[in-house]
């Protein structure tokens, strides 16, 4: 058991504040999706912070701080590594679009103490078109409403294009260029 | 390749006959049988009249995550007791586990997420992480709740109360568990 804790927490190694200068143009066919994961009401995270430091005896983690909370778009994984922001924060998140020119994002999962066990997870369900020749594509703020078990109660899609544009600028040290996706709601 | 095959066979078989195997070993985690009765007799467990036991079969470790903020987040890992016996016949090794868990008594009104479990998986024990977000069991009325997901690799309830009764001898949680027993063979009649 203690084996395995090991090498969850090692796995997922996060990228924590985004610095500035921090994103490169990615390079290739990818792109980098900007976005973020938000809540409409804050949530109580910290009263479980007991409850769960007793998951976590006898572990170490890599990378990530105790006292933070985390998400990652998808499963954490090794070609994922670094890809991981602070709930509340901004998302930088690079894919390759498929052969249709769309990407799918179908969860988030949050992350409580910087320990990949404390996760939940949250359902984003969206199918993107990418813009012809886009490095940079923003796909809104994702809000969620939980409850006292971290189900998710209420969902709204915000548009924050205007300060979204500010981070990347920041994020990559340069005025890039932000194109909207076009965003299709799955379920 | 098949004369190879035909050896390797024979082979075994000359194993099974002159070297048959076997071995038993047996596991226990979480609170001794006398801590159980100590924290039931000093009042720091719930009594039967305003408290639920869940219990199950066939995992070999269990925990939940309790919900409700009404009795504050908290992490219980299960009693568990269990045995494994594994048969040695040439090449062949065939195991077979058997084994009790009960989390401690939690109130009436208690939301649980099963937060991580431990399996047989063939011939690996393996460990499952059920996350953080809902609730899997709403513990709703006194007494006892079986867990066994429906599924049938870990139905085996009067085993393991039979288990369980050990822990809680001369409580008034063995009454609870020993009309549970009667009721299943009852049924069984």
């Amino acid at each position: 058991m203690l084996i395995c804790s090991l090498f969850l927490c090692i796995s997922v190694v996060s990228a924590d504040d985004v610095k500035a200068g921090s994103i490169k143009i990615p390079s290739g066919n990818k792109v980098i999706l900007v976005g973020r994961i938000s809540f409409k009401n804050p949530v109580d995270f910290a009263s479980r912070k007991d409850a769960l430091a007793a998951a976590q005896k006898g572990t170490i983690s890599i990378g990530v701080s105790k006292d933070k909370n985390y998400y990652v778009i998808g499963k954490p994984s090794i070609s994922t590594m670094g890809e991981m922001w602070e709930l509340g924060e901004t998302f930088y998140f690079s894919a390759k679009p498929d052969k249709d020119g769309t990407i799918t994002l179908e969860t988030a999962r949050g992350i409580l103490f910087g320990f990949a066990w404390n996760y939940f997870i949250l359902p984003m369900q969206v199918k993107i078109s990418v813009p012809e020749g886009a490095k940079f594509v923003y796909v809104g703020d994702f809000q969620y409403d939980l409850d006292y078990a971290l189900r998710v109660t209420g969902f709204k899609h915000l548009d924050e294009f205007d300060d979204a544009q500010k981070l990347i600028n920041r994020a990559t040290g340069k005025n890039v260029e932000l194109m909207r996706g076009e965003l299709n709601f799955i379920k | 390749m098949k004369r190879t095959a035909m050896l390797i066979i024979a082979a075994s078989l000359t194993a099974a006959v002159l070297f048959p195997g076997c071995m038993t070993t047996t596991y226990r985690a979480g609170d001794s049988k006398s801590e159980v009765k100590k924290n039931i007799l000093n009042g720091s467990w719930e009594k039967p009249e305003n408290s639920v036991i869940i219990f199950g079969s066939e995992y070999t470790s269990f925990e939940v995550l309790q919900q409700n903020p009404k009795f504050g987040y908290k992490l219980y890992e299960a009693q568990m007791q269990g045995k494994s016996n594994s048969n040695t016949i040439g090449f062949l090794t065939l195991i077979k586990s058997t084994s009790m868990f009960f989390v401690q008594p939690l109130p009436v009104g208690s939301e649980l997420k099963v937060y991580s479990y431990t399996d047989m998986e063939g011939m690996q024990s393996v460990c499952n992480y059920c996350g953080i977000g809902g609730v899997d069991i709403k513990l709703t009325k006194p007494g006892l709740v079986y867990y066994d997901k429906n599924d049938t690799g870990h139905k085996n309830e009067l085993a393991s109360l039979k288990v369980m009764q050990s822990y809680f001898t001369g409580t008034d949680w063995e009454t609870v568990i020993v009309n549970r027993i009667q009721e299943i063979e009852n049924e069984k009649k």
